[in-house]
Protein backbone atom coordinates (compact mmCIF):
# COMPACT_ATOMS: atom_id res chain seq x y z
CA UNK A 1 0.00 0.00 0.00
CA UNK A 2 2.89 2.80 1.39
CA UNK A 3 4.45 1.53 -2.06
CA UNK A 4 1.92 2.36 -4.29
CA UNK A 5 1.26 5.24 -2.61
CA UNK A 6 4.78 6.43 -2.89
CA UNK A 7 4.66 5.38 -6.60
CA UNK A 8 1.61 7.68 -7.39
CA UNK A 9 3.39 10.68 -5.38
CA UNK A 10 6.43 9.92 -7.85
CA UNK A 11 4.91 9.66 -10.91
CA UNK A 12 2.75 12.66 -9.90
CA UNK A 13 5.83 14.97 -9.43
CA UNK A 14 7.56 13.51 -12.60
CA UNK A 15 4.33 13.92 -14.18
CA UNK A 16 3.88 17.79 -13.44
CA UNK A 17 7.66 18.07 -14.20
CA UNK A 18 7.39 16.94 -17.74
CA UNK A 19 5.18 19.12 -20.48
CA UNK A 20 2.80 15.95 -21.64
CA UNK A 21 2.01 13.14 -19.96
CA UNK A 22 0.38 10.04 -21.81
CA UNK A 23 -1.24 7.31 -20.01
CA UNK A 24 -1.70 4.31 -21.48
CA UNK A 25 -4.21 1.66 -20.94
CA UNK A 26 -3.84 -2.05 -22.10
CA UNK A 27 -7.53 -3.81 -22.39
CA UNK A 28 -7.44 -6.64 -19.61
CA UNK A 29 -6.11 -7.74 -16.59
CA UNK A 30 -5.02 -10.83 -14.51
CA UNK A 31 -8.24 -11.44 -14.34
CA UNK A 32 -10.27 -10.34 -17.51
CA UNK A 33 -8.41 -12.52 -20.29
CA UNK A 34 -9.93 -10.33 -22.82
CA UNK A 35 -11.71 -11.81 -26.31
CA UNK A 36 -9.19 -14.45 -28.16
CA UNK A 37 -7.16 -13.45 -30.62
CA UNK A 38 -5.24 -15.65 -33.23
CA UNK A 39 -2.40 -15.61 -31.41
CA UNK A 40 -3.52 -15.51 -27.64
CA UNK A 41 -5.84 -13.65 -25.36
CA UNK A 42 -6.46 -9.99 -25.66
CA UNK A 43 -4.70 -9.27 -22.12
CA UNK A 44 -1.32 -10.12 -23.67
CA UNK A 45 -1.25 -8.47 -26.62
CA UNK A 46 -2.71 -5.21 -25.46
CA UNK A 47 0.05 -5.16 -23.14
CA UNK A 48 2.90 -6.06 -24.87
CA UNK A 49 1.64 -3.45 -27.57
CA UNK A 50 0.88 -1.01 -24.64
CA UNK A 51 5.47 -1.42 -23.87
CA UNK A 52 6.48 -1.30 -27.30
CA UNK A 53 4.16 1.65 -27.86
CA UNK A 54 5.75 3.55 -24.67
CA UNK A 55 9.17 2.68 -26.26
CA UNK A 56 8.54 4.28 -29.07
CA UNK A 57 7.04 7.24 -28.18
CA UNK A 58 10.03 7.65 -25.93
CA UNK A 59 12.22 7.45 -28.92
CA UNK A 60 10.31 10.17 -30.76
CA UNK A 61 10.07 12.05 -28.04
CA UNK A 62 12.02 11.77 -25.12
CA UNK A 63 10.66 15.36 -23.02
CA UNK A 64 7.00 13.69 -22.48
CA UNK A 65 5.96 11.00 -20.07
CA UNK A 66 4.50 7.91 -20.48
CA UNK A 67 2.52 6.16 -17.68
CA UNK A 68 1.12 2.30 -17.78
CA UNK A 69 -1.68 1.64 -16.00
CA UNK A 70 -0.64 -1.74 -14.79
CA UNK A 71 2.08 -3.92 -14.43
CA UNK A 72 1.77 -7.52 -15.97
CA UNK A 73 -0.15 -9.70 -13.81
CA UNK A 74 -1.74 -6.48 -11.87
CA UNK A 75 -5.17 -6.34 -11.46
CA UNK A 76 -6.99 -3.20 -11.16
CA UNK A 77 -10.65 -2.34 -9.60
CA UNK A 78 -13.05 -0.49 -11.88
CA UNK A 79 -12.61 3.35 -12.21
CA UNK A 80 -9.28 2.37 -10.95
CA UNK A 81 -7.86 3.66 -14.06
CA UNK A 82 -10.00 6.81 -14.47
CA UNK A 83 -8.98 7.22 -10.02
CA UNK A 84 -5.18 7.11 -11.45
CA UNK A 85 -5.48 9.29 -14.59
CA UNK A 86 -7.89 11.82 -13.03
CA UNK A 87 -4.73 12.40 -9.71
CA UNK A 88 -2.22 12.52 -11.92
CA UNK A 89 -3.38 15.04 -14.00
CA UNK A 90 -2.54 13.41 -17.17
CA UNK A 91 -3.03 15.35 -20.50
CA UNK A 92 -4.67 12.24 -22.58
CA UNK A 93 -5.09 8.43 -21.63
CA UNK A 94 -4.75 5.72 -24.53
CA UNK A 95 -7.06 2.44 -24.13
CA UNK A 96 -6.19 0.22 -26.18
CA UNK A 97 -8.34 -3.28 -27.11
CA UNK A 98 -7.93 -5.83 -30.05
CA UNK A 99 -10.33 -8.29 -31.49
CA UNK A 100 -9.84 -10.76 -33.97
CA UNK A 101 -10.44 -9.00 -37.53
CA UNK A 102 -12.81 -11.58 -39.69
CA UNK A 103 -12.76 -9.28 -42.53
CA UNK A 104 -10.34 -9.30 -45.59
CA UNK A 105 -8.69 -5.53 -45.13
CA UNK A 106 -8.63 -4.75 -40.46
CA UNK A 107 -9.83 -2.15 -39.49
CA UNK A 108 -9.18 0.52 -36.93
CA UNK A 109 -11.31 2.57 -34.24
CA UNK A 110 -11.37 5.38 -32.58
CA UNK A 111 -13.53 6.19 -29.48
CA UNK A 112 -14.33 8.42 -27.24
CA UNK A 113 -17.16 8.54 -24.20
CA UNK A 114 -20.30 10.11 -24.83
CA UNK A 115 -23.34 9.25 -23.07
CA UNK A 116 -27.20 10.17 -22.92
CA UNK A 117 -26.89 12.55 -20.36
CA UNK A 118 -24.49 14.95 -22.59
CA UNK A 119 -27.44 15.68 -24.65
CA UNK A 120 -29.44 17.03 -21.80
CA UNK A 121 -26.34 19.00 -20.33
CA UNK A 122 -26.28 22.72 -20.58
CA UNK A 123 -22.43 23.92 -21.47
CA UNK A 124 -21.85 26.06 -18.95
CA UNK A 125 -20.01 24.09 -16.08
CA UNK A 126 -21.27 25.58 -12.76
CA UNK A 127 -19.75 24.98 -9.24
CA UNK A 128 -21.62 21.73 -8.40
CA UNK A 129 -20.78 17.92 -7.71
CA UNK A 130 -20.74 15.91 -11.15
CA UNK A 131 -21.54 12.50 -10.98
CA UNK A 132 -18.82 10.18 -12.20
CA UNK A 133 -20.08 9.23 -15.78
CA UNK A 134 -19.94 12.83 -16.61
CA UNK A 135 -16.47 13.47 -16.31
CA UNK A 136 -16.01 13.34 -19.37
CA UNK A 137 -17.67 16.49 -20.12
CA UNK A 138 -15.00 18.93 -19.20
CA UNK A 139 -12.82 18.02 -21.81
CA UNK A 140 -15.11 17.12 -24.35
CA UNK A 141 -14.46 19.39 -27.09
CA UNK A 142 -10.30 18.64 -26.45
CA UNK A 143 -10.66 15.04 -26.45
CA UNK A 144 -12.83 15.10 -29.73
CA UNK A 145 -10.57 17.20 -31.66
CA UNK A 146 -7.26 14.56 -30.71
CA UNK A 147 -9.83 12.17 -31.63
CA UNK A 148 -10.50 13.11 -35.03
CA UNK A 149 -6.71 14.33 -35.58
CA UNK A 150 -5.92 11.00 -35.06
CA UNK A 151 -8.46 9.13 -37.29
CA UNK A 152 -7.09 11.61 -39.98
CA UNK A 153 -3.13 10.57 -39.44
CA UNK A 154 -4.57 7.23 -39.72
CA UNK A 155 -6.48 7.42 -42.73
CA UNK A 156 -3.31 8.56 -44.57
CA UNK A 157 -2.90 7.03 -48.15
CA UNK A 158 0.49 5.28 -46.92
CA UNK A 159 -1.88 3.31 -44.58
CA UNK A 160 -4.73 2.69 -46.52
CA UNK A 161 -3.16 -0.74 -47.78
CA UNK A 162 -3.01 -1.88 -44.61
CA UNK A 163 -5.89 -0.83 -42.60
CA UNK A 164 -9.35 1.18 -42.76
CA UNK A 165 -9.65 4.08 -40.21
CA UNK A 166 -13.14 4.34 -39.50
CA UNK A 167 -14.87 7.81 -38.34
CA UNK A 168 -14.16 8.45 -34.68
CA UNK A 169 -17.24 7.62 -32.16
CA UNK A 170 -18.50 8.89 -29.38
CA UNK A 171 -20.49 6.48 -27.81
CA UNK A 172 -20.71 5.04 -23.84
CA UNK A 173 -17.06 3.24 -24.16
CA UNK A 174 -17.09 1.94 -20.67
CA UNK A 175 -12.90 1.90 -20.07
CA UNK A 176 -13.21 5.51 -20.57
CA UNK A 177 -16.00 6.03 -17.31
CA UNK A 178 -15.01 8.59 -15.03
CA UNK A 179 -12.01 10.35 -16.63
CA UNK A 180 -11.75 14.03 -16.88
CA UNK A 181 -8.79 14.34 -19.01
CA UNK A 182 -9.25 13.71 -22.77
CA UNK A 183 -9.50 9.93 -23.09
CA UNK A 184 -9.46 8.02 -27.01
CA UNK A 185 -10.00 4.06 -26.86
CA UNK A 186 -8.63 2.91 -30.18
CA UNK A 187 -9.48 -0.79 -31.26
CA UNK A 188 -7.12 -2.48 -33.84
CA UNK A 189 -8.54 -5.83 -35.40
CA UNK A 190 -5.77 -7.97 -35.87
CA UNK A 191 -4.83 -10.89 -38.10
CA UNK A 192 -2.45 -13.33 -37.89
CA UNK A 193 0.53 -10.96 -38.24
CA UNK A 194 0.34 -9.20 -35.05
CA UNK A 195 -0.15 -6.26 -33.97
CA UNK A 196 3.56 -5.12 -35.10
CA UNK A 197 1.95 -3.03 -38.11
CA UNK A 198 -0.05 -0.93 -36.13
CA UNK A 199 2.82 0.35 -33.89
CA UNK A 200 4.74 2.89 -35.85
CA UNK A 201 1.46 4.68 -37.43
CA UNK A 202 -0.16 4.97 -33.91
CA UNK A 203 2.68 6.41 -32.38
CA UNK A 204 3.27 8.91 -35.29
CA UNK A 205 -0.28 9.69 -34.83
CA UNK A 206 0.45 10.49 -31.12
CA UNK A 207 3.37 12.34 -31.57
CA UNK A 208 1.40 14.86 -33.59
CA UNK A 209 -1.26 14.83 -31.06
CA UNK A 210 1.68 15.99 -28.94
CA UNK A 211 3.00 18.30 -31.21
CA UNK A 212 -0.05 20.49 -31.99
CA UNK B 1 -95.47 -36.95 17.01
CA UNK B 2 -95.46 -38.34 13.44
CA UNK B 3 -95.75 -34.91 11.94
CA UNK B 4 -92.78 -33.39 14.38
CA UNK B 5 -90.96 -36.86 13.08
CA UNK B 6 -91.73 -35.80 9.65
CA UNK B 7 -90.85 -32.35 10.02
CA UNK B 8 -87.23 -33.49 11.35
CA UNK B 9 -86.74 -35.59 8.45
CA UNK B 10 -87.02 -32.67 6.09
CA UNK B 11 -85.06 -30.62 8.11
CA UNK B 12 -83.13 -32.76 8.00
CA UNK B 13 -83.06 -33.57 4.25
CA UNK B 14 -83.03 -29.49 2.98
CA UNK B 15 -80.01 -29.70 5.52
CA UNK B 16 -78.17 -32.33 3.62
CA UNK B 17 -79.25 -30.64 0.12
CA UNK B 18 -78.13 -27.29 1.35
CA UNK B 19 -74.67 -28.88 2.55
CA UNK B 20 -74.49 -30.53 -1.29
CA UNK B 21 -74.91 -27.50 -2.89
CA UNK B 22 -72.08 -25.44 -0.71
CA UNK B 23 -69.82 -27.85 -1.22
CA UNK B 24 -70.25 -28.49 -5.18
CA UNK B 25 -70.02 -24.70 -5.44
CA UNK B 26 -67.01 -24.86 -2.91
CA UNK B 27 -65.59 -27.53 -5.39
CA UNK B 28 -66.01 -26.21 -8.65
CA UNK B 29 -68.66 -28.65 -8.89
CA UNK B 30 -70.81 -25.45 -9.72
CA UNK B 31 -70.04 -22.62 -11.13
CA UNK B 32 -72.02 -20.12 -10.83
CA UNK B 33 -71.71 -17.01 -13.01
CA UNK B 34 -74.09 -13.81 -12.70
CA UNK B 35 -72.17 -11.66 -15.35
CA UNK B 36 -71.84 -13.24 -18.38
CA UNK B 37 -73.30 -10.93 -20.57
CA UNK B 38 -71.18 -8.49 -19.08
CA UNK B 39 -67.65 -10.26 -19.83
CA UNK B 40 -68.87 -11.32 -23.16
CA UNK B 41 -69.34 -7.42 -24.02
CA UNK B 42 -66.01 -6.73 -22.29
CA UNK B 43 -64.39 -9.43 -24.57
CA UNK B 44 -65.35 -7.83 -27.11
CA UNK B 45 -64.43 -4.70 -26.71
CA UNK B 46 -60.95 -5.79 -25.58
CA UNK B 47 -60.60 -7.69 -28.82
CA UNK B 48 -61.84 -4.44 -30.81
CA UNK B 49 -58.98 -2.32 -29.22
CA UNK B 50 -56.09 -4.39 -31.16
CA UNK B 51 -55.42 -3.47 -34.53
CA UNK B 52 -53.03 -5.60 -36.73
CA UNK B 53 -50.13 -3.34 -38.05
CA UNK B 54 -47.01 -3.95 -40.40
CA UNK B 55 -43.81 -3.18 -38.82
CA UNK B 56 -40.23 -2.95 -40.21
CA UNK B 57 -37.89 -4.58 -38.41
CA UNK B 58 -33.99 -3.63 -39.16
CA UNK B 59 -30.50 -5.75 -38.96
CA UNK B 60 -26.91 -4.87 -40.36
CA UNK B 61 -24.97 -7.37 -42.36
CA UNK B 62 -22.61 -7.76 -44.72
CA UNK B 63 -21.99 -3.98 -44.09
CA UNK B 64 -25.16 -2.75 -45.05
CA UNK B 65 -28.87 -2.20 -43.65
CA UNK B 66 -31.29 -4.71 -44.37
CA UNK B 67 -34.96 -4.88 -43.04
CA UNK B 68 -37.76 -6.92 -43.29
CA UNK B 69 -41.62 -6.73 -42.80
CA UNK B 70 -43.58 -8.72 -40.43
CA UNK B 71 -47.31 -8.04 -38.98
CA UNK B 72 -48.12 -7.88 -35.70
CA UNK B 73 -51.00 -7.11 -33.36
CA UNK B 74 -50.60 -3.74 -32.23
CA UNK B 75 -52.86 -2.21 -28.90
CA UNK B 76 -53.39 0.64 -26.79
CA UNK B 77 -50.38 -0.97 -24.07
CA UNK B 78 -46.88 0.35 -25.25
CA UNK B 79 -45.39 -2.05 -23.11
CA UNK B 80 -47.38 -5.16 -25.00
CA UNK B 81 -46.81 -3.49 -28.34
CA UNK B 82 -42.67 -3.11 -27.40
CA UNK B 83 -42.40 -7.15 -26.17
CA UNK B 84 -44.16 -7.74 -29.65
CA UNK B 85 -42.05 -5.68 -31.36
CA UNK B 86 -38.61 -6.68 -29.55
CA UNK B 87 -39.73 -10.59 -29.83
CA UNK B 88 -40.27 -10.45 -33.33
CA UNK B 89 -37.17 -8.62 -33.59
CA UNK B 90 -34.67 -11.23 -31.33
CA UNK B 91 -36.57 -14.06 -33.35
CA UNK B 92 -35.07 -12.45 -36.62
CA UNK B 93 -31.86 -11.88 -35.56
CA UNK B 94 -31.44 -15.24 -34.26
CA UNK B 95 -32.40 -16.19 -37.58
CA UNK B 96 -30.12 -14.71 -39.15
CA UNK B 97 -27.09 -14.99 -36.90
CA UNK B 98 -26.87 -11.80 -35.77
CA UNK B 99 -27.35 -13.03 -32.27
CA UNK B 100 -26.12 -16.27 -31.87
CA UNK B 101 -27.71 -17.63 -28.81
CA UNK B 102 -31.53 -17.89 -28.06
CA UNK B 103 -32.02 -14.85 -26.22
CA UNK B 104 -35.66 -14.51 -24.31
CA UNK B 105 -36.96 -11.19 -23.36
CA UNK B 106 -38.13 -10.94 -19.67
CA UNK B 107 -39.71 -8.11 -19.55
CA UNK B 108 -40.50 -4.90 -21.21
CA UNK B 109 -41.74 -1.87 -19.42
CA UNK B 110 -42.64 1.69 -19.96
CA UNK B 111 -42.31 4.72 -17.91
CA UNK B 112 -45.53 6.25 -16.52
CA UNK B 113 -44.44 9.25 -19.45
CA UNK B 114 -43.91 6.76 -21.69
CA UNK B 115 -40.62 8.26 -23.10
CA UNK B 116 -38.01 5.67 -20.88
CA UNK B 117 -38.56 1.82 -21.71
CA UNK B 118 -37.03 -0.56 -19.66
CA UNK B 119 -36.23 -4.31 -21.41
CA UNK B 120 -34.81 -7.16 -19.23
CA UNK B 121 -33.08 -10.16 -21.73
CA UNK B 122 -32.56 -13.00 -19.94
CA UNK B 123 -28.97 -13.09 -21.87
CA UNK B 124 -26.45 -11.01 -23.09
CA UNK B 125 -26.98 -10.21 -26.36
CA UNK B 126 -23.44 -10.29 -27.50
CA UNK B 127 -20.90 -12.88 -28.15
CA UNK B 128 -18.05 -12.21 -26.44
CA UNK B 129 -15.20 -11.57 -28.93
CA UNK B 130 -17.22 -9.03 -30.94
CA UNK B 131 -15.82 -5.66 -31.80
CA UNK B 132 -16.91 -2.64 -29.68
CA UNK B 133 -18.60 -1.51 -33.20
CA UNK B 134 -20.11 -5.15 -34.24
CA UNK B 135 -22.14 -4.57 -30.60
CA UNK B 136 -22.78 -1.35 -31.29
CA UNK B 137 -24.55 -2.35 -34.70
CA UNK B 138 -26.97 -5.28 -32.54
CA UNK B 139 -27.79 -2.31 -30.37
CA UNK B 140 -28.49 0.17 -33.47
CA UNK B 141 -30.12 -2.36 -35.11
CA UNK B 142 -33.18 -2.65 -31.99
CA UNK B 143 -33.24 0.73 -31.40
CA UNK B 144 -33.66 1.42 -35.54
CA UNK B 145 -36.39 -1.02 -35.11
CA UNK B 146 -38.10 0.86 -32.09
CA UNK B 147 -37.36 4.20 -33.60
CA UNK B 148 -38.91 3.16 -37.39
CA UNK B 149 -42.25 1.98 -35.31
CA UNK B 150 -42.89 5.39 -34.21
CA UNK B 151 -43.76 3.89 -30.32
CA UNK B 152 -42.91 7.38 -28.75
CA UNK B 153 -40.19 6.00 -26.63
CA UNK B 154 -37.15 8.51 -26.62
CA UNK B 155 -34.69 6.41 -24.27
CA UNK B 156 -34.14 2.86 -23.70
CA UNK B 157 -32.35 1.23 -20.22
CA UNK B 158 -30.84 -2.27 -20.97
CA UNK B 159 -31.10 -4.67 -18.57
CA UNK B 160 -30.17 -8.41 -17.76
CA UNK B 161 -32.16 -10.49 -15.18
CA UNK B 162 -33.59 -7.44 -14.41
CA UNK B 163 -29.89 -5.99 -13.62
CA UNK B 164 -27.82 -3.41 -15.29
CA UNK B 165 -26.35 -5.21 -18.53
CA UNK B 166 -22.96 -5.97 -18.27
CA UNK B 167 -19.81 -5.54 -20.70
CA UNK B 168 -16.42 -5.08 -21.12
CA UNK B 169 -16.60 -2.14 -23.83
CA UNK B 170 -19.72 -0.91 -23.75
CA UNK B 171 -21.71 1.37 -20.72
CA UNK B 172 -25.27 0.20 -20.00
CA UNK B 173 -25.51 2.28 -16.61
CA UNK B 174 -27.33 4.80 -18.13
CA UNK B 175 -30.38 4.61 -20.25
CA UNK B 176 -29.39 4.64 -24.01
CA UNK B 177 -31.04 7.13 -26.68
CA UNK B 178 -33.52 5.91 -29.18
CA UNK B 179 -31.23 8.12 -32.42
CA UNK B 180 -28.22 6.08 -31.16
CA UNK B 181 -24.84 6.64 -31.46
CA UNK B 182 -23.65 6.03 -34.84
CA UNK B 183 -24.71 9.06 -36.31
CA UNK B 184 -21.52 10.65 -37.46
Amino acid sequence: MLSKILYLCMMFIHAQLNSFTIMLDPAGDAKQAGRSLPNGFERGATFQFAQALKQQLELQSPDINIILTKKAGETLEELQTANFANNLLVDLLLNINFYEETSIKPSIFIYYYQNQSFFNQSQDFALDFYPYHQAFIFNFDKTKLYANHMQKCLSQAQYKHYFTCQPAYGIPFRPLVGIIAPAIGIEIGLKKNGWEPYLQPIAKSLSEIICR
Amino acid sequence: MSLKKLGYSLLALASFVAGLVLISIQKNFIILNFNTTKLANHQTQTQTNFTKKNITLWFWQNEQWHSEQTIILWGQDSANNLTSLVQNWLALATEEQIIKNKINLQAALVSKNEQTAYLSFGNTLFNKNLSTYQKLLIIESLLKTIRTNQTGIQEIQFLVQHQIMQDSQLDFANPWPITGFLKN
